[in-house]
């Protein structure tokens, strides 16, 4: 019973010597939000985030949600309390936090927002991709490919009020509206997971026999897509088209596989303009303007070897 | 005094359940919480700060409105497992009629909702005698599915007030707080006080004798799940009223931090023990850990793994203490 004693006094002691002591100096202290670390996007975008702070000699703290939003409140709160310079988040795919938001406002806390523009709340900056322009030079890519007539399968993650999602969707279908192209919706939201993607596109070869192309607004899904087309023998009549620039997908462009081009989404880009912004903020300095996006850009084959990264992690 | 005699009557208000003493054990369990505290303001500066007392109060709410109504479940021997579904069922309710009918009748609507839910699992459980971990596993599945019926997308309402009821502060304590609190009040006098509620507290450890007594077992049942509803459906509002914010999502595996909540505090998964203070004692260890952790800035796959571990150990110091009875 003593020993039982012990070990519980001492793992409760274990829970304030689990991490090192908290700095006394006065160094500059930024907060990482994300709801998740679950997906490879969100860890390589909290990890190129803390590899700028190494690299500009700022602590970083990355608080992770665990895909709840009550928690990604909670950490905003403790962050604050703990009383860190400013807050980086990412909190994709939640579309909005008003009560987060105001929190930070209230603190007076500058407030960085990457990769998705959070709505119901003050920011001071986002920089994101511009999710409705790449799709459309992704839309371009597509209707040249298929010579501007045939059946285009749609795939979308996911849910309806999915703003990266639907961007891009937009972008695509402003380039093939006017042409012969017949887009076809999938009923079933692909739910951004390659298992989604391989369900969906198992569904829609069922059901429709003449489909020669097919975009889904993450690339994550067409890869599952790519497997289930392969499964029904169907490789040579379908070409592929994603959103991401996940690495698996480049690799399948540069191969020259029917997967064919897919628009990128740098999270080592946004991570570095996202902490720059940060940086300028905490020493007085506002953004040239509030939102801001990376370069648009289309990968295909002929630009897949230079953009490629063995090491990347996503 | 002897301290025996202290701690005796103590013992007897702090236990529901009887117990007439405050044994070595819960003594080690309430010094390694004041450990906790400790080590806690040792190591994380900000952890004793108005602005985090009052963020730490906020963020328990939640957790220990679902744990109580929990607790009332446990007791008579059974589980709900569909509470984490109830609260996102509260919440969108809450956030969608708001907008229409304004802040009182959205939450009253709201409680009802989970009453009605908690009616189903109380019914299905007590009267056709199935298993509650098979009924509530499947009611949450239902629920989530009517939520999303209700809304695919997260509800923001424009209501002004629609965040008072998360965020309001009544000196330094939250409203919230105030409300979680008058909660247990009310159930702690139900099940000490009331021949319904210590009815309740008996069935767990012999529903046949209970029966024999006289007492109409089956209401008493039900009234207990019909309560987890509405205290789940209750914590639900509260916390979109925090965040702002109505997710149909919301609320997926907090059934297991209620579980977790009472059973540090002592409760017995079979019936028959625990207590409303216990699971206080409960909700409060958990919240603390969790504001810690993040204070001290644990990288959050840690967290996990220190949390389940401080389960297993209350949980193994709570079997040891009713093995020795």
């Amino acid at each position: 019973m003593k020993r039982r004693t012990a070990l519980l006094v001492g793992l409760c002691g274990l829970v304030g010597f689990a991490s090192p002591a908290v700095a006394q100096q006065k160094e500059t202290r930024i907060g990482i939000v994300t709801l998740q670390m679950k997906a490879p996007y969100f860890v390589a975008m909290v990890r190129a985030l803390e590899a700028e702070g190494r690299a500009n000699n700022v602590k970083t703290f990355v608080a992770d949600g665990n895909g709840d939003v009550a928690k990604v409140n909670s950490d905003i709160e403790d962050l604050l309390a703990k009383g860190v310079d400013g807050l980086i988040m990412n909190i994709s795919p939640l579309e909005a936090l008003p009560g987060g938001m105001a929190a930070i406002k209230k603190a007076g806390k500058p407030l960085v927002l990457v990769n998705r523009r959070l709505k119901g709340g003050e920011y001071d900056a986002w920089i994101g991709v511009d999710n409705l322009n790449t799709g459309a030079g992704v839309g371009e890519v597509i209707a040249k490919r298929m010579g501007g007539k045939g059946n285009l399968l749609m795939i979308r993650g996911g849910p309806e009020d999915n703003s990266t999602g639907n961007a891009r969707r937009d972008g695509v279908l402003s380039k093939v509206k006017d042409t012969g192209i017949k887009v076809i919706f999938a009923p079933e939201f692909g739910k951004w997971t390659e298992d989604g993607g391989i369900r969906v596109m198992e569904d829609m070869l069922a059901k429709h026999k003449d489909i020669n192309a097919v975009f889904c607004e993450g690339d994550v899904m067409c890869l599952g897509a790519q497997k289930a087309i392969a499964d029904a023998k169907r490789t040579q009549e379908i070409q592929i088209f994603g959103f991401d620039g996940q690495k698996a997908a480049i690799e399948q462009i540069m191969k020259g596989s029917n997967f064919v081009a897919t628009g990128v989404n740098s999270a080592d880009a946004i991570a570095k303009a996202g902490f720059k912004t940060m940086m300028d903020l905490l020493a007085g300095k506002k953004p040239a303007q509030q939102d801001s996006t990376t370069p648009v850009q289309v990968v295909t084959q002929e630009n897949a070897k230079e953009i490629y990264k063995a090491d990347a992690l996503f | 005094m002897r301290p025996e005699g202290v701690a005796a009557r103590f013992g007897r208000w702090w236990f529901a359940g009887g117990e007439p003493r405050l044994s070595a054990l819960d003594l080690a369990l309430i010094a390694s919480f004041l450990a906790l505290l400790l080590g806690g303001a040792w190591f994380a500066e900000a952890f004793f700060t108005e602005r985090n007392m009052s963020n730490l109060m906020r963020q328990v709410v939640a957790n220990g409105l679902i744990s109580l109504g929990m607790l009332l479940v446990i007791l008579t021997g059974g589980i709900d497992l569909s509470v984490g579904s109830v609260v996102a069922l509260g919440g969108v309710l809450f956030a969608g009629i708001t907008d229409q009918l304004g802040i009182g009748p959205a939450v009253v609507v709201a409680i009802a909702a989970g009453a009605a839910a908690g009616l189903v699992n109380g019914t299905i459980v007590a009267r056709f005698k199935l298993q509650s971990f098979i009924v509530t596993l499947a009611t949450m599945g239902i629920v989530r599915g009517v939520v999303y019926l209700y809304t695919e997308v997260p509800i923001s309402p424009s209501h002004s007030g629609f965040r008072d009821l998360g965020a309001t502060l009544v000196g330094v304590v939250p409203l919230s707080m105030i409300i979680m609190l008058g909660c247990y009040a009310l159930v702690w006098f139900y099940l000490n006080r009331t021949p319904a509620g210590r009815a309740t507290v008996a069935i767990g450890g012999n529903e046949e004798t209970v029966r024999l007594a006289g007492v109409d077992v089956q209401r008493t049942v039900m009234v207990a799940y019909m309560l987890s509803g509405a205290l789940s459906a209750l914590s639900g509002a509260i916390l979109v009223s925090r965040l702002g914010i109505a997710q149909p999502s919301l609320g997926i595996a907090y059934e297991l931090d209620a579980i977790a909540a009472c059973v540090i505090g002592g409760a017995a998964l079979g019936g028959g023990a625990g207590s409303v203070g216990g699971t206080l004692f409960g909700v409060l260890t958990l919240g603390v850990i969790n504001n810690l952790l993040n204070l001290v800035g644990v990288k959050s796959f840690y967290q996990d793994i220190v949390k389940g571990t401080v389960i297993i150990l209350a949980v193994l110091l709570v079997a040891t203490k009713r093995e020795k009875k």
